[in-house]
C-alpha cells in the first residue's frame, strides 16, 4: 500500500512513499530519540506510518501528505529538507510546528503519538510476538 | 454488473445488522447480509495489535472529527462490525435513560420493562456473566482506590465466554453468535461488498447498488423487497445522505467523549495476560465513567506523551504503569455529511463546554481514585504540561483546554439518525421505520436518541430485537 491519494497510479503513489519516507523515518527517530539504539526498527516503523496514512479516509490522508511536503519545504530556508538538519534545528523546527495554529499543530502531535506508538508496536512484536489479549 | 435479489437487504453486520438478518431469517425470510469489510475469524489477529487494525478497523483506526477540538474515533470494518474489535462490556442502561426517551421524544415501548425480556434474551444467548476467577492488578488497583474513597464500583460482565481458570476464553462478537445463526438460518452473506447508494423510487427503496472489493469484484445490484441499514451510526447517515435524502439524516451525531491517562505505580500493575480491566466506577454514572483501558507497551509510550522526562527509563518498567479513562454522556452534537467524490463522510463535533467541564471533572476524580490506589504520578492528558506527582495539584485538570492540547477520543457514537414519532425532529419511527417510506428500517446505533452513557452494544441489540419483532408482527 502507498500513501494517498488513492486516484493516483501506483507508480505516483510509489513515488509520493518515497519522497516521504526519509522525512518520516527521521520524525520516527526523533519522537523516540529518548528509548532508540541506533537505527533498530526505524525503517519498519516508517513503513507502519506510511501505511497508516494510505490507509486514512483520502481527505484525512491528503492532507497529511500536502502538510508532510509543506513541513519539508519550511525546513528548506534552514538547509533542510528536515532529514538533513541538525538535531538542534530540528528540534526548533518541530517546537515551532508544534505552536502553530489548528492543523499545522495537529499534525506535529499526530507524528509525536503516532511515532511512538509505531515504533514501540514494533517493538512489540519483536520482542515477544504480537502481544494482544490472550485468545485460545 | 451481478444482479442479486432477496426478499430482506441488510446492509451492515454489526450488532445491529447481524441480529436482525438471524432473526428474519430464523422466521423463515430470505435475507442477504452485505458487509463492506472482510469475513475474518476471531482469532485472525490479536486483540489491539497492527495487524487486527489493518485488518478490521476502518481506515486502519485513524479517523477523526472536525471540530474546534477534535475527536479521533474508532470502526469496525468486517463481517461482525464493531463487535469483533470491541471490549465486550455489557451494560444495562439506566431505567431513566428509557423513560427519558420515551418522554422526551414520544417513542412507544421505551422502558426497562418493555425491554427486559430482550435483555435478558441477549443475555443468555450471548454469554453475558463475569469472570469466572481473580481480578486483573490495574483492575484490583481501581477497587482499592473505590474503596477508600467509599466510591460504588462494579466489575462489568461481558459478552465472553471464559475458560476454566484466568482469564482465557473466547469474545462473544457478532462472527462468532448472530452471523452463525443467520447462516444456519439460510441468510446469505455478501462480505467485502461496500454498497453505495440506495434505489429510491416514492415511498419504496427497490433495492441498492455497490461494488464487491477484490479480484472477483465489480458492480453489483440488490433488488430487495425490504431493506434495513445497519451500517453503524456514522456510515448509515452517509449513505442515505449520498442516496438523497436529507431531513435529520446526519445531523444529530452523539458520542461518549473519553480521554486517557497514563499512571505509575510502585509495583507491578499492568498484566497483558489479563486483558482489558474490567472494573468501573460506578459512582459518577450515567455521566461520568472511570475505568481502565488496555495497557500494552505501545498504548503506554503513547499515553506517556512527549513531556515526560526520560520516557526510556518509564518504559524499562512499564509494567508499573496503567493506562486509565474517563468517559462522559457527551452533551456536544455532531454532523455527518457526503464529501463531493469522495466515498468518506465529513464528521463534525462540536465538543461543547459542558463535555470539557465533565471531562475535567472525571479527569480529577480519575486523579483521585489513582492516587488513592497508590499511584506515584499522572501523565497529564494536556499537552506540555508536566506530570501531576500530588493529588493537591489534580485542580489543573479542571480548566482543559479546547483545541488540539488534549487528545480527545471515542468509540462509541450514536444518533444520527434518531428514533422517534414526530418526523419533524426523527429520522425513523419508534421501531426504526424511515419516515416517509414503506420498506425501509434503520437498525443500529444511530437510532438512539442521545448518549445512554453506557457501553451501548447491549442497549442497541435489544431496541433491535424489539424492533425486529414488531417487524415480524407487522407481517
Ligand atoms: C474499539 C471499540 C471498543 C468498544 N467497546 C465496547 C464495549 O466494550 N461494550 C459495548 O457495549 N460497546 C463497545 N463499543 C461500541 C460498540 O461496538 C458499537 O456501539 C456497536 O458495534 C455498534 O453496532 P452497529 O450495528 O450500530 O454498527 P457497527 O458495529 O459499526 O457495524 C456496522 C458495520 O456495517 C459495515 N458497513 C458500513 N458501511 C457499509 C456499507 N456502505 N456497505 C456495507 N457495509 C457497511 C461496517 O463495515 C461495519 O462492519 C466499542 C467500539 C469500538 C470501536
Amino acid at each position: 500500500m502507498h500513501p494517498v491519494p488513492p486516484a493516483l497510479s501506483a507508480a505516483a503513489r510509489a513515488a509520493v512513499a518515497a519522497r516521504l519516507r526519509p522525512t518520516l523515518a527521521q520524525l520516527v527517530r526523533d519522537v523516540v530519540a529518548d528509548e532508540l539504539d541506533g537505527e533498530v526498527h526505524v525503517p519498519a516503523a516508517t513503513e507502519v506510518l506510511l501505511r497508516r496514512i494510505a490507509g486514512m479516509a483520502p481527505h484525512l490522508g491528503v492532507g497529511m501528505v500536502g502538510l508532510t511536503l509543506l513541513f519539508d519545504a519550511s525546513c528548506r530556508p534552514m538547509g533542510g529538507p528536515y532529514h538533513r538538519l541538525p538535531a538542534d534545528a530540528r528540534a526548533r523546527v518541530l517546537d515551532r510546528w508544534r505552536a502553530l495554529p489548528g492543523p499545522l499543530a495537529s499534525w506535529a502531535v499526530f507524528y509525536e503519538k503516532m511515532g511512538v506508538f509505531a515504533w514501540w508496536a514494533v517493538c512489540e512484536e519483536a520482542q515477544h510476538g504480537d502481544h494482544g489479549e490472550v485468545r485460545p | 454488473m451481478t444482479t442479486h435479489r432477496c426478499e430482506v437487504l441488510v446492509i451492515g453486520s454489526g450488532p445491529g445488522g447481524a441480529t436482525v438478518a438471524a432473526l428474519l431469517a430464523e422466521a423463515g425470510r430470505d435475507v442477504t447480509l452485505v458487509e463492506e469489510g472482510p469475513d475474518l475469524r476471531i482469532d485472525s489477529a490479536p486483540s489491539y495489535s497492527l495487524a487486527e487494525m489493518d485488518q478490521k478497523y476502518r481506515n486502519g483506526g485513524l479517523n477523526t472529527t472536525f471540530g474546534r477540538t477534535q475527536v479521533t474515533y474508532l470502526e469496525g470494518r468486517c463481517v461482525g462490525g464493531a463487535s469483533e474489535i470491541n471490549a465486550a462490556l455489557y451494560h444495562r442502561p439506566h431505567p431513566e435513560t428509557l423513560a427519558g426517551w420515551a418522554r422526551d421524544h414520544g417513542i412507544e415501548q421505551m422502558s426497562m420493562e418493555a425491554l427486559l425480556p430482550y435483555f435478558q434474551d441477549i443475555e443468555q444467548q450471548l454469554h453475558v456473566h463475569r469472570r469466572a476467577e481473580g481480578l486483573s492488578p490495574a483492575s484490583r488497583r481501581i477497587v482499592q482506590g473505590a474503596q477508600a474513597l467509599s466510591w460504588r464500583h462494579t466489575e462489568i460482565e461481558r459478552f465472553w465466554r471464559y475458560q476454566g481458570e484466568g482469564p482465557r476464553g473466547r469474545r462473544q462478537s457478532m462472527s462468532e453468535t448472530m452471523v452463525p445463526r443467520a447462516r444456519a438460518a439460510g441468510a446469505r452473506v455478501h462480505a467485502d461488498t461496500r454498497i453505495q447508494r440506495l434505489l429510491l423510487r416514492g415511498r419504496r427503496v427497490e433495492g441498492a447498488v455497490g461494488r464487491k472489493a477484490g479480484p472477483d469484484g465489480g458492480r453489483v445490484r440488490y433488488q430487495a423487497d425490504r431493506v434495513v441499514l445497519a451500517a453503524g451510526a456514522v456510515q448509515s447517515p452517509l449513505l442515505l445522505r449520498r442516496s438523497g435524502l436529507r431531513r435529520n439524516v446526519g445531523d444529530n451525531l452523539r458520542l461518549h467523549p473519553m480521554i486517557r491517562i497514563a499512571a505509575r505505580f510502585d509495583q507491578p500493575v499492568n498484566d497483558p495476560s489479563f486483558g482489558v480491566p474490567v472494573q468501573q466506577v460506578e459512582e459518577f454514572k450515567p455521566e461520568i465513567t472511570l475505568g481502565g483501558s488496555h495497557s500494552s507497551q505501545p498504548h503506554i509510550a503513547l499515553w506517556l506523551g512527549r513531556q515526560v522526562p526520560d520516557r526510556r527509563a518509564l518504559m524499562e518498567r512499564w509494567d508499573h504503569i496503567g493506562v486509565f479513562y474517563v468517559a462522559v454522556q457527551g452533551q456536544g452534537r455532531g454532523t455527518i455529511r457526503a464529501l463531493p467524490l469522495l466515498d468518506q463522510p465529513l464528521v463534525r463535533y462540536d465538543l461543547g463546554a459542558r463535555d470539557l467541564e465533565l471531562l475535567g471533572t472525571g479527569l480529577q476524580h480519575l486523579g483521585r481514585l489513582l492516587f488513592a490506589a497508590g499511584a506515584r504520578q499522572l501523565m497529564s492528558p494536556v499537552e506540555g504540561r508536566p506530570p501531576i506527582e500530588r493529588p493537591a495539584d489534580l485542580g489543573q485538570l479542571s480548566d482543559l483546554p479546547p483545541g488540539g492540547a488534549i487528545a480527545v477520543s471515542t468509540i462509541h457514537l450514536f444518533s444520527s439518525l434518531p428514533m422517534g414519532q414526530d418526523p419533524s425532529k426523527s429520522a425513523t419511527d419508534s421501531y426504526g421505520k424511515a419516515h416517509g417510506f414503506d420498506n425501509l428500517w434503520v437498525q443500529d446505533a444511530s437510532l438512539l436518541p442521545s448518549s445512554p452513557g453506557v457501553n451501548p452494544q447491549g442497549l442497541i441489540m435489544a431496541i433491535v430485537r424489539r424492533n425486529v419483532a414488531k417487524m415480524l408482527s407487522d407481517g
